[in-house]
């Protein structure tokens, strides 16, 4: 079983904090978060910055990176300052 | 035109005398750290004990201060750098700034020494010295409560009194933290300068500055990064994002990833501490976290202090990392230099050179380090003196994490090819802003060009320093500037593919950017998207700033400060990075995971007009009108 975990602004939309998944790409996890909450959700997901076990998937395969049981895969705010 | 007005204060004498500044300065060199480095050219000799009683040190505002334009209440401390012998630059966003503009002087000269502690007041218009030993070995907020609350003040705790070499100066809550201001008052025995009075900014066309500052107050609320982000999470929202790229140092440096970095990161600080938001005067970003500290309401961390606090050292309580944030802060000491040497004596520690009973993996017992450290207790004195000093004594500069001797900022260059090269060149040393802050378009941001590219890096950076250096010179915080990323690609994310397709064209815009840099002058217009310090400046005081003299006035800053540098013996073998990084692989499997600086400094000396050497040529300090 892998762990999704939301964080600003998706959060405001699905409302919880984290949920369990069966998902084996971070691909199936969009597509679950837009069946199971709407398209206002699937596009805050897409524009969060998407991490699997804190590594962001830019560094791994993109939307093509595959889960495996243990993974954590986050939903992360864009942020800035310095 | 009003041409700014400085008071010349002598601590040995106890006098003081007006010091009008001449038009000419003014339209070359504006305010702020520009300003301030031409002064300090030409009121020091070359040579002078940064400690001693003929250090200078100035501390001014600049044109936009107490405007009212958005995030402009930054003031500057310029003086010998304390640690790396060179210049030494620090903004503040305390009220001190806009009470002594308030107060009738734009900045003041500090020079000489008193025997005894004093505080320096400075009352519309009328500058008085008083002592202040009832105040001394009080710390910056027992010291601040001894001042009626409607002053600006500007004090140091027991770190600067003890000339801790990374010793910060405290207005309000804000810091200025960087080089050693706090020493450098401490020296000359000032506890602390405050100031009131009520005289306001003239603004040269009123009208016209009150509509455009609506415009960029709207754009600034509406913008991703400076209407949400920042408000949201504050900088210490970037340890996440760091960490998910292998940018955020760890170990001392040793890695760029910390598997429990979330237990310190901005959106633990946002779900379980923060209480509230708060802001520097006059500034809508409002960045600023207010947590509780043994139940007070507090300013609380940025990214640098859960980096360096947190995955630096490898300490996972945030508690411990808001208590310690706190504790510098009325102790007076800068974060990042501190906790940059409590992790490299770690390493001493690890490696069995030096033991100062600091491990990696605990935190708990920082607050008894800390304080003695800021009181140069013992052995403690050795950690009081930064990292550089401390590899020279006891070995390890390969990894003592300094460029210059300013220890450098949470972000690890190997990972963020672009940032080396600015810590490397960075005027003040190992700093992230002074050296362009390429880090948020490498591996922090959301339009990320390839970060372990060396193609366009030496554009970008310098043109990233000038502006930078620009928005700093006329009194903004240079969060103001971060909306420059189109709102577009926060929208898209930075994994949609045209998103990464802009930051893949971005990677080899180097000749672009190049060619940009030698057609500054020809830039004449202003937009809200770029810099609107420009057109603000300019509406507010009539000095012909557009895109490209503003830009340009940040390449006059960065070649002044540089000009200095050089007068005080530093030379180009000084824009350097410890071997840690330019030698060690991050990923031992990627060879291309170190900062090739060897490649970078060339390119980067040519394009800014620099010889060899490192000193910029007789040609370029006459196209930016400095007179060396």
């Amino acid at each position: 079983m892998k762990t999704i975990r939301y964080y600003a602004p998706i959060r405001g939309i699905v409302k919880k904090e984290s949920e369990p998944t069966e998902a084996n790409t971070v691909a199936e996890v969009i597509s679950y978060i837009r069946s199971a909450y709407g398209k206002q959700a699937r596009k805050a997901a897409k524009s969060s910055l998407i991490v699997v076990n804190d590594v962001s998937i830019g560094l791994c395969r993109g939307m093509k990176t595959e889960l495996h049981d243990g993974d954590v895969i986050g939903f992360l705010p864009l942020c800035g300052g310095g | 035109m009003n041409l700014p007005v400085y008071a010349k204060i002598d601590l040995t004498t106890g006098k003081a005398e007006t010091l009008p500044i001449s038009r000419k300065y003014y339209r070359t060199y504006v305010g702020g750290k520009a300003l301030a480095a031409r002064l300090l050219l030409d009121l020091t000799p070359a040579g002078l004990d940064p400690l001693g009683p003929d250090a200078v040190v100035i501390i001014n505002t600049s044109p936009m201060n107490g405007t009212g334009a958005p995030s402009s209440s930054r003031f500057n401390m310029t003086f010998k750098n304390i640690l790396t012998g060179g210049i030494a630059s620090s903004n503040c966003g305390g009220q001190f700034g806009v009470m002594m503009k308030r107060a009738g002087y734009d900045g003041i000269i500090l020079t000489g020494r008193s025997e005894t502690p004093c505080t320096v007041s400075i009352v519309d218009g009328s500058v008085t010295i008083s002592d202040a030993s009832d105040l001394w070995g009080k710390n910056a907020e027992e010291t601040q409560e001894a001042f009626p609350k409607i002053y600006g003040k500007l004090v140091i705790g027991p770190a600067g009194e003890h000339l801790v070499r990374y010793a910060s100066a405290v207005s309000g809550e804000r810091v200025s933290g960087r080089c050693g201001g706090g020493a450098a008052l401490g020296a000359k025995k000032i506890k602390a300068i405050v100031a009131y009075g009520t005289k306001r900014p003239e603004i040269k066309n009123k009208k016209a500055f009150d509509a455009y500052v609506k415009k960029w107050v709207y754009f600034l609320r509406n913008h991703p990064m400076t209407g949400e982000s920042l408000p949201n999470y504050g900088s210490a929202g970037l340890v996440s994002k760091a960490n998910s790229t292998n940018a955020l140092p760890a170990h001392n440096f040793k890695y760029g990833h910390f598997k429990d970095a979330h237990f310190v990161s901005g959106e633990t600080l946002a779900d379980k501490y923060l209480i509230r938001n708060s802001s520097c005067i006059s500034c809508p970003i409002r960045c600023e976290r207010r947590v509780l500290v043994d139940g007070r309401d507090v300013k609380g961390p940025e990214y640098e202090t859960c980096g360096f606090f947190g995955p630096n050292i490898e300490a996972i309580s945030m508690e411990n990392m808001l208590k310690l944030n706190y504790l510098c802060d009325i102790l007076g000491m800068d974060t990042i230099s501190l906790a940059a040497t409590i992790a490299f004596a770690m390493e001493l520690k690890e490696n069995g050179v030096a033991d100062f009973g600091v491990t990696f993996g605990n935190s708990d017992n920082l607050f008894e380090v800390v304080e003695k450290i800021a009181r140069r207790e013992g052995i403690y004195s050795d950690l009081a003196n930064g990292s550089k000093w401390m590899s020279e004594k006891y070995g390890g500069k390969e990894y003592a994490m300094h460029s210059k001797g300013l220890e450098m900022a949470s972000y690890e260059p190997r990972r963020s090819v672009g940032m080396g090269l600015g810590y490397a060149t960075s005027n003040r040393g190992g700093c992230h802003l002074n050296g362009g802050y390429l880090a948020l378009l490498e591996s922090v941001g959301v339009l990320m060009t390839d970060p372990l590219s060396i193609s366009a890096k030496p554009a970008l950076t310098a043109f990233l320093q000038n502006g930078m250096e620009a928005v700093s010179v006329c009194g903004f915080c240079l969060f103001s500037a971060q909306s420059f990323v189109p709102a577009i690609f926060f929208r898209l994310g930075p994994h949609h593919p045209i998103t990464r397709l802009v930051g893949k064209i971005a990677t080899h815009s180097g000749p672009v950017v190049r060619l940009l840099l030698v057609c500054m002058p020809l830039l004449r217009f202003n937009s809200v998207f770029l810099f609107p310090h420009a057109e603000a400046t300019r509406r507010a005081t009539g000095l012909p700033l557009y895109t490209g003299s503003f830009v340009r006035l940040g390449e006059r800053s960065f070649n002044t400060e540089r000009l200095y540098n050089l007068r005080e013996g530093l030379t180009g073998a000084d824009d350097s990075l410890p071997d840690r990084l330019t030698k060690v692989p991050q990923d031992p499997n990627n060879p291309k995971t170190v900062v090739r600086l060897d490649r970078m400094l060339p390119v980067y000396y040519k394009i800014r007009g620099w010889d060899q050497n490192g000193v910029p040529k007789k040609r370029t300090l006459r196209k930016l009108g400095i007179e060396a």
